[in-house]
C-alpha cells in the first residue's frame, strides 16, 4: 500500500509575526519556516508503517512555492520516498477547500490507500483540510488521532472525543487520518539520508496536471481583513507592605477577577 | 556613619532566598533589594561600617552554595535588571532571554551555561560561567568588555575594563592557573576586570556589564555520532579538535573539521536517551558535534571523517535546521532530567564532578571515570576534557563511597595538571578542594587580596576562603 502524507510549511511558532497591513497580510520575509509540527507526526506514523512492512511507499504532498522544497527534502531524509509539490497561480488565493481538492486529486492519481495529515496547521489553525479530503474522496476519516493501528485493510484509531474522553474508531481503508500530539515522537534523519535528500527530485504539478482548473479551486471563503490580536493589557503590581498587599489582592480577586 | 538602608526582615520573604541549586540552606537576618546602584552602594557602606556579613544573591542557580548566606544581610540584584542597549545590561538581568533578543537581531553573545534561562548576567560573570560552546568561544570572561562595580567598601567604579589597574593596596596575584578551562580561584590578573570575573561574589557587586557581541552564525549543523567503543571515541575527539579554532588554541585558519562544540555521552547516558533516538546496534558511546557554516552544511566532509574514524557513521543523526536542532537539544536535556529522576528515586543526593584536565590527560581521566563501579552516568564537554561524572548512590554506604571517590578523582585531576572546577566554581562546598589544588602559598595570597579589598571581610564570607571570625553587627 502507498501512503500519502500531507505536509505544510508554516512559520515557526516562536517567530515574531508582523501584520503588514489589513489587506496584504503578514510579513513572512524574516520568518523561519518549519514543517507544521502536527504533520511531523503524520510523517512519522507513515514511516513507522513502512518500517513495519505495511506501507510500500510514502509519498509526501505539499501545496506551496519552491521554498517549501527544503521541508520536503527533510521528509525524504527521514525516509519518505516520493515528493510532490503542487504549485499553481490558481492556488494563490485558494481556501482550505481548494487545497483539499488539489491534494485529494493528487493522492487519488497516485493510488494511495491511506492519507495521513496533521490535525491542523499551526499557522491558520483551520483543521479543515483532512476532513475535506476524506469527504471529497468518499473515504473513511478519523481526526485528532493519538494512537493508530493499521492491519488487514482496516484501521483502528484512538481519537479525542471532547471533554477529555477518547473514542476508538474502526474503519476500512482507504481512509484519511489526522494526527495529534502523543501519537509518536518524530525521528531525526541520519547523515546518509540527509546527504541523499540533497539530490532527491521534487515532482512539481500544476492544477492542469491534476485535472483541475482555477475555477475548481476558487475560494468560497473570503478574507475581510488582517490584524494582530489586541495586545494584552499590562499587568498590575500592587505596592506596599506585604500584609496590606495580600489583603488588596484577595479583594481584587474577589471583586474584579471574580475568581474567589 | 552611613544611614540605615531599607531592609526586609520578614522571615517568610527571606526564606525564599536561603538556598541555591546546591540544596544547602543558610540563614540571614535581613534582605535588601536596592532599586538602583546608589541604594546598593549605600547598603554596602552601611554594612562595611558595622562589619556585617553581606551575601550577594541573584537567581540562585549556583551549585556550590556561594549565594547561600551564613547570617547577616542578603543583597539581591533582582531590580538591577534593565537592558539599556543590546550590549549594555544590568547585573541582575536574565541571561538567556537577552540572548534570544540578540539572536533575533542577528547578534550572538556566546556564553551558554545550561542554566542560561534561569541565571543572571552578573552571576554568569562572577562565576565565569561556560557551556558546550566554550570549546570555541571560551567562558564568559572573553565576552565581557567592562563592568560597573560596587566594591565591598561601598566605593562605586564605572566602566572597569582591562585598562583598569587593581585598586591601590590590592596585591597582584601571581600564580599559575592550570592550562585548562577553569573556574577555581581568583584569576592571576593585572587588571580589575579580569580579577572580578570569576570572583564568586567576594570582591564586588557587578551592577552593569558591557557585553562583547559577534554576528550570529549563518548556519549550524548538529550531529549525534555513535561509536563502538571508548577508544575510538577518544581518537575521534582528538581528530575533530586537532584542526579546530578553539578558545584555548585559537586558529585563524582552521582545518577541515572545525566543530564549535564536542559533547560526550557514556553508555549509561545512551541508556537514558534510548527512548528518544534509534540507537544503532553496537553503539557504546556518542558525541554531539556542532559545526558553524556558511552556505551548504559540510556533511560530506564529516561523514568521510566519521567513516575513517571508525564511528557507526551511517547512523549519525543530523539536524540542519532549528526544528531538528530542537529535537537534538531535547535529547541532550533528557540527561540532566534523567539523572534527577534517578536522584529522586534513590532518595539520595547525586555527587557530580566538574573537573577538567589537559588534552594529553583526557584518556587517563576517562579511564578513571570508566573504572568507577558505583551507579553513575557520565556526559559533558569532552572537547574541553571537562566531563560531568554523576555518581548516583542508592544508600548511605554508597553515598559515603561516592564522596570518597569524588575526592580521589579530584586529586587525580589535579595530579594530571587539571582543575577541581571547570565551570561551577568553588563556593562554600569546595573550599578544601581549592586549597588542595592551589596550595597554602597561593591560598595565603588569595586571603591577603581579600583582606585588602574587604577590610571587614563582609562580602561573600565563606566563599572560596575560610573566613576569619566575624566581628558581627546587628541589623
Ligand atoms: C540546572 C543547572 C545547570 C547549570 N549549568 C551550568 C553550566 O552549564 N555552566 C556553568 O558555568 N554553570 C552552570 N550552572 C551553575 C550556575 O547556573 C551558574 O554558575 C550561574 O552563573 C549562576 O548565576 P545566578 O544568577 O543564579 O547566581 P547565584 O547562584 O544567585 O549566585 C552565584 C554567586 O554569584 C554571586 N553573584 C551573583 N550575582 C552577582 C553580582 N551581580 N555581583 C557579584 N556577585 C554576584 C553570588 O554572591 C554567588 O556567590 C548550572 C546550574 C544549574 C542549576
Amino acid at each position: 500500500m502507498k501512503i500519502g502524507v500531507c505536509l505544510k510549511q508554516v512559520p515557526a511558532t516562536d517567530s515574531p509575526i508582523k501584520v503588514k497591513d489589513a489587506v496584504s497580510g503578514v510579513d513572512l520575509a524574516a520568518v523561519k519556516m518549519v514543517i507544521n509540527p502536527y504533520d511531523e507526526f503524520a510523517l512519522e506514523e507513515a514511516l513507522k508503517l513502512k518500517d513495519a512492512g505495511i506501507a510500500t511507499q510514502v509519498i509526501v504532498y505539499t501545496v506551496g512555492p519552491a521554498d517549501a522544497d527544503a521541508r520536503l527534502k527533510d521528509a525524504v531524509a527521514r525516509g519518505a520516498d516520493i515528493l510532490v509539490r503542487i504549485d499553481d497561480p490558481g492556488l494563490a488565493a485558494a481556501d482550505s477547500l481548494g487545497f483539499a481538492k488539489a491534494l485529494a486529486a493528487a493522492a487519488k492519481a497516485d493510488g494511495v490507500g491511506l492519507i495521513l495529515a496533521g490535525k491542523q496547521a499551526v499557522d491558520t489553525d483551520n483543521a479543515q483540510v483532512p476532513a475535506m479530503i476524506a469527504e471529497l474522496l468518499g473515504w473513511a476519516q478519523a481526526t485528532e488521532c493519538d494512537k493508530l493501528e493499521v492491519a488487514g485493510g482496516g484501521f483502528k484509531a484512538w481519537v479525542a472525543a471532547g471533554g477529555g474522553t477518547r473514542d476508538v474508531l474502526q474503519g476500512s481503508l482507504p481512509a484519511v487520518i489526522s494526527t495529534d500530539k502523543g501519537i509518536n515522537s518524530p525521528r531525526s534523519p541520519n547523515i546518509k539520508g540527509v546527504m541523499a535528500s540533497k539530490k532527491a527530485p521534487v515532482a512539481v504539478k500544476d492544477l492542469a496536471a491534476l485535472g483541475l482548473s482555477a475555477g475548481d479551486v476558487a475560494a468560497k471563503v473570503s478574507l475581510k481583513a488582517w490584524g494582530a490580536p489586541p495586545p494584552r493589557p499590562a499587568g498590575r503590581i500592587l505596592q506596599g507592605a506585604p500584609a496590606q498587599v495580600a489583603k488588596e489582592l484577595v479583594g481584587l480577586l474577589r471583586s474584579e477577577a471574580k475568581v474567589i | 556613619m552611613s544611614s540605615k538602608p531599607a531592609l526586609i526582615t520578614d522571615p517568610d520573604i527571606i526564606l525564599g532566598y536561603l538556598t541555591d541549586a546546591s540544596n544547602t540552606h543558610g540563614r540571614a537576618e535581613a534582605l535588601a533589594v536596592p532599586a538602583d546602584v546608589d541604594a546598593l552602594a549605600a547598603t554596602l557602606r552601611w554594612a562595611q561600617d558595622r562589619g556585617m556579613p553581606v551575601t550577594v544573591t541573584a537567581r540562585r542557580t549556583g551549585t556550590t552554595g556561594a549565594a547561600v548566606p551564613d547570617g547577616g544581610l542578603l543583597l539581591s540584584t533582582e531590580r538591577l535588571s534593565q537592558v539599556e542597549a543590546p550590549d549594555i545590561v544590568g547585573g541582575g538581568a536574565l541571561l538567556g532571554p537577552h540572548q534570544d533578543t540578540l539572536e533575533a537581531a542577528g547578534q550572538h553573545f556566546p556564553p551558554d551555561p545550561t542554566s542560561r534561562y534561569e541565571c543572571s548576567v552578573g552571576g554568569a560573570i562572577v562565576c565565569n560561567a561556560s557551556g558546550a560552546r566554550s570549546f570555541r568561544y571560551g567562558a564568559t570572561r572573553g565576552w565581557i568588555d567592562w563592568v560597573d562595580v560596587v566594591l565591598p567598601t561601598g566605593e562605586r567604579l564605572e566602566r572597569v575594563s582591562r585598562d583598569t589597574p587593581l585598586p591601590a593596596g590590592w596585591p597582584r596575584l601571581r600564580w599559575a592557573e592550570p592550562p585548562v578551562k577553569t573556574a577555581a580561584g581568583y584569576a592571576p590578573a593585572d587588571n580589575l576586570l579580569d580579577l572580578l570575573i570569576g570572583s564568586e561574589g567576594t570582591l564586588g557587586v557587578i551592577t552593569r556589564a558591557g557585553l562583547r557581541l559577534r554576528p550570529a552564525p549563518a548556519g549550524v549543523l548538529t550531529m549525534l555520532a555513535f561509536f563502538p567503543d571508548l577508544e575510538t571515541t577518544l581518537r575521534f575527539v582528538d581528530q575533530a579538535r586537532s584542526g579546530a579554532d578553539r578558545a584555548r588554541a585559537p586558529r585563524p585558519k582552521p582545518g577541515p573539521l572545525n566543530p564549535r562544540a564536542i559533547e560526550y555521552f557514556d553508555p549509561n547516558a545512551l541508556e537514558m536517551i534510548r527512548a528518544r533516538v534509534d540507537l544503532p546496534a553496537g553503539a557504546t558511546d556518542a558525541l554531539l558535534l556542532e559545526v558553524e557554516h556558511e552556505g551548504e552544511a559540510p556533511l560530506d566532509r564529516w561523514f568521510e571523517a566519521l567513516v575513517e574514524g571508525g564511528a557507526l557513521a551511517e547512523h549519525t543523526v543530523v539536524a540542519e535546521d532549528e526544528q531538528g536542532q530542537r529535537r537534538l537539544a531535547a535529547i541532550r536535556h533528557a540527561l540532566p532530567a534523567g539523572t534527577n529522576e534517578r536522584v529522586v528515586a534513590n532518595r539520595m543526593p547525586k555527587v557530580g564532578t566538574d573537573f577538567a584536565v589537559p588534552d594529553a590527560a583526557l584518556a587517563e581521566m576517562m579511564a578513571e571515570y570508566r573504572a568507577v563501579t558505583l551507579p553513575h552516568v557520565c556526559f559533558g564537554h569532552i572537547g574541553d576534557n571537562h566531563l560531568h561524572l554523576n555518581l548516583l548512590p542508592r544508600d548511605a554506604t554508597e553515598l559515603a563511597e561516592a564522596r570518597s571517590t569524588y575526592r580521589r578523582l579530584a586529586e587525580r585531576a589535579v595530579a594530571l595538571g587539571g582543575t577541581v572546577s571547570a565551570e561551577h566554581g568553588i563556593g562554600k562546598l569546595k573550599r578544601a578542594l581549592l586549597a588542595h589544588q592551589v596550595g597554602p602559598e597561593t591560598l595565603g595570597a588569595f586571603a591577603a587580596l581579600k583582606a585588602a579589598a574587604d577590610p571587614a571581610w563582609i562580602l561573600g564570607r565563606g566563599t572560596l576562603l575560610e573566613p576569619p571570625p566575624a566581628p558581627g553587627g546587628a541589623v
